[in-house]
């Protein structure tokens, strides 16, 4: 061939591969691009042109001109297809609760877009926590909720930002429309009701096809008909009938689970399970059903009865059983945002990375038909990313930008670096511990970082410890003879976590009762929750597997004084002997939930009357009493259980936790604090960071709790994830107080549910390790008054401690073992999904 | 004696013809309103000119229209003289729920488009002169928001001080639908549907889909006649709009899409955050009937209300109309107005909003909402500039009969 053709050919090509800029383009490179549908992209990057993925790669030469933004890590943008966003908007008032028509089991015909709000505070919130999609539902009060409508999370106009007006046929076969019609003598009361009805509702839209095609015929043939009736929620039952949109099926049990396939399998439907609880008992027989997807949410671990104290990653074991698995939020209100947390939870207990990640994208994408458009980074698809400063499933990672469309919709504008860590790299193998160590009274553990949060921490240390409690604890300490020694290697060990405030033991029972607020009046000093406390609970294992070696279990929140807290360890037989501290705080409750109806308080202002006149009445009952029993009089006068409570609470010596979560309710109680010179801790305190200057100078301490609450409730409106660095910035003593779950589904499994994350964020969040570190052990301690004895490593404590896979911070150091008063009482099952 | 006493009679059938409750007839002396500002709304303001009234309607506008011998004159020198003004949306003559009744708001039944508020005005009803003493020449008066179609609305003339006067002048006139809180809140606290935004719409979207079915086959032999669903046929082709309320901007949409889905003419009522899908109802032509104060941020849904919307709905080119609701305030409407001009409404446009726009809008516009020849003749003169200054009514003209005089 001529060189000249040879050159023009060149040419050609090359200007065939030089793009000119055709649209507004911009490239992002990154160390790890997650294309999802395919490999890992490394040291590449995205090519985006005119809202669409023109290119991934490692060899992309951008259109002269183009933006390029450098992240570490992206994803595509994360979907969940199972929200109540936007139907149920914040603020969580009855006037924005529009996702469930309870006035009918059967409501194929109302369409989720017609409650959509737009205009939802929570959409800006999940699109800062990478969500850019999500299917907003009908609840789960109906057997058939209606229709549910995909919607990106992008600031623009609504119908720009609707994807698909009816996106999937929303049911129920679970006990949820039991709940809501059988008390009101309707059917369904029982869950094989619930069936009937459903399978009704669609036997109905065929005949009601069959009338209309027998209709058009006869219209046709020339012949006068009639035209049937023509039914909206009918013609939504048909689309799922002829398959135009799948169902989205809401179950808990296996068995319910089965019921939803049996139904779906009579009527060809197109089936996403949703929820899931339990299915994983019946991982064998799905198998069968590759064509079903499984949505599993919003707890990730779940524990049952054939073994309560023992938990399972349900969306793991149907991974790895080749099953189509989606995570979802159900968000309403707040908890949109924590998509991603769920993927690092599932991750943190023994789900493959690459399943989690495919979990929070393409898997729900592809469900929900919308795997055409987004899910995984591949050209042709929309430009819907995620950018990262580290692994999307690290703990300590932080969402940079987000985009969708090719729009940047959201920037992260406080990335200020984070502070250093301790290096501790994370095991590879499970922890090898002695046999009988749990019986041993005496035992050593060698361990390549211990934190003792009582100093610096220590490298390649050496713990003794003796008749439950630390002997000697340092570099150089030599292990006596014949003491069974822990080589933990390079594991960290650090001090048992405290729990500052919890209902471990009194929130569940058997009979799936509470026995946390003590509702027929608002003052009662007088209740113990010593006196409930079941150390039988199951949510007793679970917390001990995260950690926790002691807790405040306190009453709730719904009384003006709910009652005397007692500071326990969380392992026993009887909750006498776990008793750390006992009549450790008083409970006091401010604000919305501390109103009642129908009687005094209904207001805030009755509330603080209330206390106020409560505590005059206990001091002048005080001052009686020390004035008869110093005269000597026979007549003292009856005693007041009640008043007799609120004595140490008035003379200083028992601290009072004040639950309140408005900047104006903060400061009553700062107020009733200096009124009667009560020592006071703050507990929920979401408005603290606006009144700091206020709780430093009195030297009051901190329980921050919903630390993933987000919005939701009309009094998180301030909520502020830098709540805890602005506090301990300050000076001010911050303790987390971790969800707790319940014994089916452990805290663990949802976000916020255990100490070592709730550090691990608030580290990501600004502050130090130490001060991290120290907000789940030694702080909690100090407010619980036990500090004398746990929340640090040191001789002559108590041996709680914990040994840990890698650092604290690390997604998968959970712990592996944990010890009480130097017993073992909790062990990972690592293997164990 | 004789003459004294056919001076009498004749001057006895004038004084009749006078007071007589049925309009100014031909045969009755011309009205001149002269001098002051005359804002007529479609033809300018003038200074200083004449607005002659005779037979019950306008005869002429202008600076140079010459005031026939035996007219009675009206000086209006500093005075300011507009157009009756039209509140767009009122309960007006039905008995109110503080007064002891609550006749516009039958909340039983979710769909209830047949009901007439013909059958619930009362013209003797106090509230009528009240409103017409401050300007109120004429109102939509209109049901509530406690069904989802709670019935239809009627353009009436209000009755004066002095009896009489008052007039059906078309119904109906709209047919009226309440999207967002209200209806659901009351129907979801019995457990009735709807009880969600998405049941009200689904509800709404099945009654019209029938009506629609109703209206093409009514000729079949299995029609079975439904009051709810016939009366939506009007509706259906256009010959009267639906009038929704809606605040939020969802709200709002969903209304939008109603209107898309089956071909209506859409009014909305209050729209909080209409402002923000102005492109949307501009693109439709579908005006807003904005106000009344006492809804201003009443409850969640209208969070968005500012009294700018006035001001911004008009420049994204959507037709406003005010609602003072005047009912229990009868000086409502023009407050509204007045904050609309402080916040930015032009005087031209507020004018408009108050007159020519609702008539438009109710399709009245053939017999009032400015000052033209051939218009019914409903003047209102005010002491000053309503809009801008503390003003009285003075005087208030109906069909050419003066209702009230300060």
């Amino acid at each position: 061939m001529r060189k000249s053709t040879v050159g023009l050919l060149l040419a050609v090509v090359l200007g065939l591969f030089a793009v000119q800029a055709s649209g507004e383009t911009l490239m992002i490179r990154a160390k790890k691009i997650h294309t999802i549908s395919g490999a890992v992209v490394e040291n590449g990057a995205v090519l985006i042109r005119d809202g669409k993925i023109a290119a991934v790669g490692t060899e992309i030469v951008p259109p002269p001109g183009t933006p390029v933004v450098e992240a570490w890590a992206v994803t595509p943008g994360l979907v969940d297809i199972h929200s109540h966003v936007g139907v149920y908007s914040v603020p969580s008032v009855e006037e924005n609760s529009d996702g469930n028509e309870m006035t009918n089991p059967l409501t194929p015909q109302v369409r989720a877009l017609d409650s959509f709000n737009f205009e939802d505070p929570a959409i800006s919130v999940a699109r800062a926590g990478g969500v850019t999609t999500i299917v907003a539902l009908p609840g789960s009060g109906n057997v058939i909720g209606g229709t549910g409508v995909s919607v990106k999370l992008k600031d623009d106009r609504p119908d720009r930002m609707v994807l698909q007006e009816d996106n999937c046929l929303k049911m129920a076969i679970e006990g949820n429309p039991i709940g809501v019609y059988g008390p009101r003598k309707q059917m369904p009361a029982t869950l094989m009701a619930v069936y009937h009805l459903a399978r009704k509702a669609f036997v109905e839209a065929r005949e009601y096809e069959a009338a209309w095609e027998k209709f058009e015929k006869e219209k046709k043939a020339g012949k006068a008909a009639a035209a049937p009736k023509r039914e909206l929620g009918k013609e939504a039952l048909l689309k799922a009938l002829r398959r135009e949109i799948p169902v989205h099926m809401h179950c808990a049990t296996a068995a319910e689970a089965m019921s939803c396939i049996r139904l779906a399998r009579e009527f060809n439907l197109r089936l996403t399970l949703a929820h899931c609880y339990w299915v994983y008992l019946v991982v064998d027989e799905l198998k069968e059903y590759k064509d079903v997807a499984f949505n599993v949410g919003p707890p990730m671990l779940f524990g049952y009865f054939d073994n309560p104290h023992v938990f399972h990653n349900a969306a793991a074991i149907l991974a790895e059983a080749g099953l189509d698995v989606s995570l979802q939020t159900d968000a309403l209100g707040g908890g949109q945002q924590n998509l991603l947390q769920l993927a690092v939870l599932c991750a943190r207990r023994g789900m493959k990375e690459a399943d989690a990640l495919k979990a929070i994208t393409l898997n729900g994408a592809r469900a929900a038909g919308l795997d055409g458009r987004i899910g995984s980074l591949e050209p042709g698809k929309d430009a819907d990313l995620v950018l990262y400063d580290g692994e999307p499933l690290a703990l300590t990672t932080r969402i940079t930008q987000v985009i969708i469309d090719g729009r940047v919709e959201y920037r992260n504008e406080s990335l200020k670096p984070l502070a250093g860590l301790t290096a501790a790299p994370l095991a590879a193998r499970p922890l090898d511990l002695p046999e009988n160590i749990g019986a041993a009274g005496a035992f050593a553990i060698r361990a390549g970082t211990v934190f003792t949060l009582a100093g610096e921490p220590l490298r390649d240390a050496v713990i003794l410890v003796k008749d439950g409690r630390i002997e000697k604890i340092g570099r150089d300490v030599a292990v006596p003879e014949g003491w069974p020694v822990i080589e933990a290697g390079d594991r960290v060990v650090m001090p048992g976590l405290v729990s500052p405030r919890s209902h471990a033991g009194i929130s569940d029972n058997w009979k799936r009762q509470s026995y946390v607020n003590e509702t027929s009046q608002p003052v009662v000093p007088e209740l113990e929750v010593k006196n409930s406390i079941e150390p039988q609970a199951p949510l007793f294992s679970f917390l001990r597997g995260d950690g926790i070696t002691s807790l405040l279990v306190t009453p709730g929140n719904l009384n003006v004084i709910g009652g005397q807290g007692t500071a326990i360890k969380s392992y026993g037989a009887v909750v006498d002997r776990m008793i750390i501290k006992d009549r450790a705080v008083m409970m006091f409750g401010l604000g919305a939930k501390a109103r009642r109806e129908g009687e005094m308080p209904t207001t805030r202002m009755g509330i603080m009357a209330l206390l106020r006149e409560t505590l005059v009445k206990a001091r002048e009952y005080g001052e009686k009493r020390d004035r008869e029993a110093r005269s000597k009089k026979t007549e003292i006068p009856a005693a007041d259980l009640a008043l007799d409570a609120l004595q140490p609470v008035l003379r200083g010596e028992m601290p009072v936790m004040i639950h309140c979560e408005r900047r104006d309710d903060i400061l009553a109680a700062l107020r009733l604090a200096d009124e009667f010179q009560l020592k006071i801790i703050l507990d929920g305190a979401t408005d603290a960071y606006k009144v700091v200057d206020e709780i430093r100078k009195r030297g009051i301490p901190v329980v921050l709790e919903g630390l993933f609450r987000g919005l939701g409730h009309v009094e998180d409106r301030g909520f502020n994830e830098d709540n805890a660095a602005v506090l301990i910035r300050a000076g001010v003593t911050v303790a987390f107080r971790p969800d707790e779950g319940s014994w089916r589904t452990p805290a663990a499994g949802q976000p916020g549910g255990e100490p070592l994350t709730l550090a691990a964020f608030a580290y990501r969040g600004g502050l130090t390790e130490e001060e991290a570190l120290q907000a789940v052990t030694i702080a909690p301690a100090r407010i619980a008054g036990i500090d004398k004895r746990v929340g640090s490593l040191e001789a002559g404590k108590d041996a709680d401690l914990v040994i840990l896979r890698g650092h604290p911070f690390q997604t998968g150091a959970i712990p592996e073992a944990v010890f009480i008063d130097g017993r073992l009482e909790a062990r990972a099952q690592p293997d164990r999904l | 004696m004789k003459k004294r006493i056919t001076v009498l009679w004749a001057a006895a059938v004038l004084a009749l013809l006078l007071v007589h409750p049925a309009g100014r007839g031909a045969a009755d002396p011309p009205l001149a309103v002269r001098g002051g500002t005359i804002i007529t709304v479609t033809g300018g303001v003038i200074e200083n000119g004449v607005l002659l009234i005779r037979g019950g309607r306008i005869e002429a506008v202008g600076r140079d229209v010459a005031v026939p011998p035996g007219a009675e004159v009206i000086d209006a020198a500093g005075a300011v003289v507009t157009p009756g003004l039209i509140d767009a949306f009122t309960h007006l003559g039905m008995e109110r729920p503080e007064a002891g009744g609550g006749d516009f708001d039958e909340s039983a039944r979710a769909v209830l488009p047949q009901l007439s508020v013909i059958d619930a005005i009362d013209w003797e009803n106090e509230d009528l002169p009240a409103a017409c003493s401050e300007g109120v020449t004429s109102a939509l008066s209109a049901p509530g928001e406690g069904a989802l179609l709670s019935g239809r609305s009627a353009l009436i003339r209000l009755p004066g001080a002095a009896s009489g006067g008052g007039e059906t002048m078309r119904f109906p006139a709209a047919v009226h639908a309440n999207l967002g809180e209200a209806a659901k809140l009351r129907f979801g606290s019995r457990n009735r549907y709807p009880s969600t935004r998405m049941g009200a719409m689904a509800l709404l979207r099945q009654t019209f889909l029938e009506a629609r079915q109703y209206l093409e086959t009514k000729a079949g032999p299995d029609r079975t006649a439904d009051a709810a669903v016939e009366s939506l046929g009007p509706a259906l082709k256009g010959e009267i709009p639906l009038v929704v309320r809606a605040n939020r901007l969802d709200d709002i949409l969903t209304a939008v899409r109603l209107g898309d889905e089956f071909g209506l003419r859409l009014v909305v009522n209050h729209g909080a955050a209409a402002s923000q899908a102005a492109s949307e109802l501009a693109e439709r032509k579908i005006p807003v009937l904005v106000g009344p104060l006492a809804d201003f941020r009443r409850s969640p849904e209208s969070a968005a209300d500012s009294l700018e919307n006035a001001v911004r709905l008009q420049r994204a080119g959507v037709k406003i109309a005010f609602q003072g609701n005047s009912g229990r305030r009868p000086d409502a409407l023009l407050e509204i107005a007045r904050l609309a001009v402080a916040h930015g409404l032009s005087e031209e446009e507020a004018w408009r909003a108050l007159t020519l726009n609702p008539a438009e809008i109710f399709s009245v516009a053939g017999r009032i909402g400015s000052l033209e020849a051939g218009k019914d003749a409903d003047v209102v003169i005010f002491s000053a500039d309503p809009l801008r200054e503390t003003a009285v009514v003075r005087t208030v003209i109906s069909r050419g009969r003066i209702v009230f005089s300060r």
